[in-house]
């Protein structure tokens, strides 16, 4: 076996230690935007055509064969389903009275359009962590706690850990990704949701007292920061009223696939 | 010799653009496919020359930035998957046959399964699991499906390999 030539291991130890000397020290941001700037619409484009066969896959292999028609009616079914919550958004502020002085307009929410680049990138496959990466960064005013909307505008996760370049998004799914909602019940109920294993969510924290049911429409209610009310999330699909507990539990269904995220827009507040 | 060079690195890069971006969207259970692995089995076995850590340091950048880990894990990580896969392909799987390409691969594929979920475990981020990954059945199903396809894919390339030339031995293990 030949012998390691120890003047080139020092000098690449010293090579990889300057690089991440320079990353923690901004001075590669220039050579690291250089590779997102390459990188990101190749990556998007390699995504779509992973996407576009892990589609295929699902359309003709699949455990539930679904026709065409199927789908497409889902798809029709998730786009009334927003409607119909933001038009009960709309009844309800129409219904109350504004004595404030300052009464203002909502304004159009501002976005950012991103691609999805990778999901789960390096293997890094967890119990319950549904990851995507996109291609919009701080330099595209991204931070984190951000909402995140598929294109029928349902919160399909939140930004976190965002670079110049790229952000993180933790799907509503994954075990991380908290929201704070209200139900389009007779009270209003506010919960807290979390991801369930990268396949549901479950919506905790909910007073006996409070009146809950199947089919419930699930919508942001505006109270974090950055996310405003109203955004659909999902229904409500299962309730859990464990009789000896002060809260009761549900589960709601994602109105979004996975499989489909490709195209995702950020809102910005 | 510096065209050769550059085309490597355009291969390179292309490798892990792939992994990175298309083996990501794939169906669930073609996603632990490895290119850069494979590239990894394939040149060691022609050639093992210690300069070839240097090919490392690009792939682990790239990883680096497109990473949920701290930056700089797969700057070492990487380098040290080489040296490790070098190791063994110069002291136990050494007379390119075929089940030396398959041992190759199971090894480099395990340790870097192993230490990679180590990694996400012990550092912060989204989706950190309550339970130690070890404990965890999918886990075990997701190595299982990465040392599966990896094998199959490693078994594809070396009967083409096969064919293009006579450096590999068609056995086995021994040629009787």
């Amino acid at each position: 076996m030949k012998k390691i030539n120890f003047k080139s291991v020092s000098l690449f130890i010293a090579t990889v230690g300057l690089l991440v000397f320079f990353h923690f020290t901004g001075l590669a941001k220039p050579l690291e935007r250089g590779i997102c700037f390459i990188f990101n619409p190749v990556g998007a484009k390699l995504q779509n055509w992973g996407s576009g066969i892990s589609a295929f896959y699902k359309d003709h292999f699949g455990r539930e064969n679904l026709a065409s028609k199927e789908k497409s009616l889902e798809e029709k079914v998730e786009t009334l389903t927003v409607e119909n919550a933001s038009l009960k958004q709309d009844q309800e502020e129409n219904i109350k009275l504004r004595s404030y002085l300052n009464f203002f307009k909502d304004e159009k929410n501002k976005y950012v359009l991103a691609d999805v680049i990778a999901k789960n990138v390096s293997g890094e496959i967890k119990d319950g962590s549904d990851i995507l990466m996109i291609n919009k960064g701080k330099k595209d005013n991204l931070k984190s706690d951000l909402a995140v909307l598929n294109e029928q505008g349902v919160v399909v996760g939140k930004t976190y850990n965002c670079e110049d370049n790229t952000c993180q998004l933790a799907l509503i799914t994954g075990n991380s990704c908290q929201l704070a909602i209200s139900l389009l019940n007779q009270s209003g109920t506010s919960g807290i949701t979390s991801g369930n294993m990268g396949l549901t969510v479950s919506l905790n924290f909910i007073p006996q007292s409070e009146n809950i049911s199947v089919g419930d429409l699930v919508v942001t209610s505006g109270m974090e920061d950055n996310i405003p009310r109203g955004l659909t999330v999902g229904k409500v699909s299962l309730i859990d009223k464990g009789s000896n507990e002060i809260w009761q539990k549900a589960s709601l269904e994602p109105l979004f696939d996975l499989e489909d995220l490709t195209i995702v827009s950020v809102l910005i507040p | 010799m510096y065209i050769k060079l550059f085309f490597k690195l355009i291969f390179i890069i292309g490798l892990v653009a792939i992994q990175l971006f298309f083996i990501s969207g794939l169906p669930f259970w073609l996603r632990f496919l490895n290119p850069v692995i494979i590239f990894l089995i394939f040149s060691l076995e022609f050639g093992s020359d210690f300069k070839n850590i240097w090919w490392f340091l690009p792939i682990g950048l790239i990883f680096d930035i497109y990473s949920f880990l701290p930056f700089g894990f797969f700057l070492v990580f990487w380098p040290l998957i080489f040296i490790f896969a070098r190791l063994m392909a110069k002291n136990f799987f050494t007379n390119r046959s075929f089940y030396s390409f398959l041992g190759l691969t199971f090894s480099v594929c395990l340790v870097y399964f192993l230490f990679l979920n180590l990694a996400i475990y012990f550092f912060p981020g989204a989706g950190v699991s309550e339970r130690f990954f070890l404990l965890s059945k999918t886990f075990w199903l997701n190595l299982f499906f990465s040392l599966s396809l990896n094998l199959v894919i490693v078994t594809l390339i070396f009967n083409l390999a096969n064919m293009a030339t006579d450096r590999l031995k068609p056995v086995f293990l021994f040629k009787k």
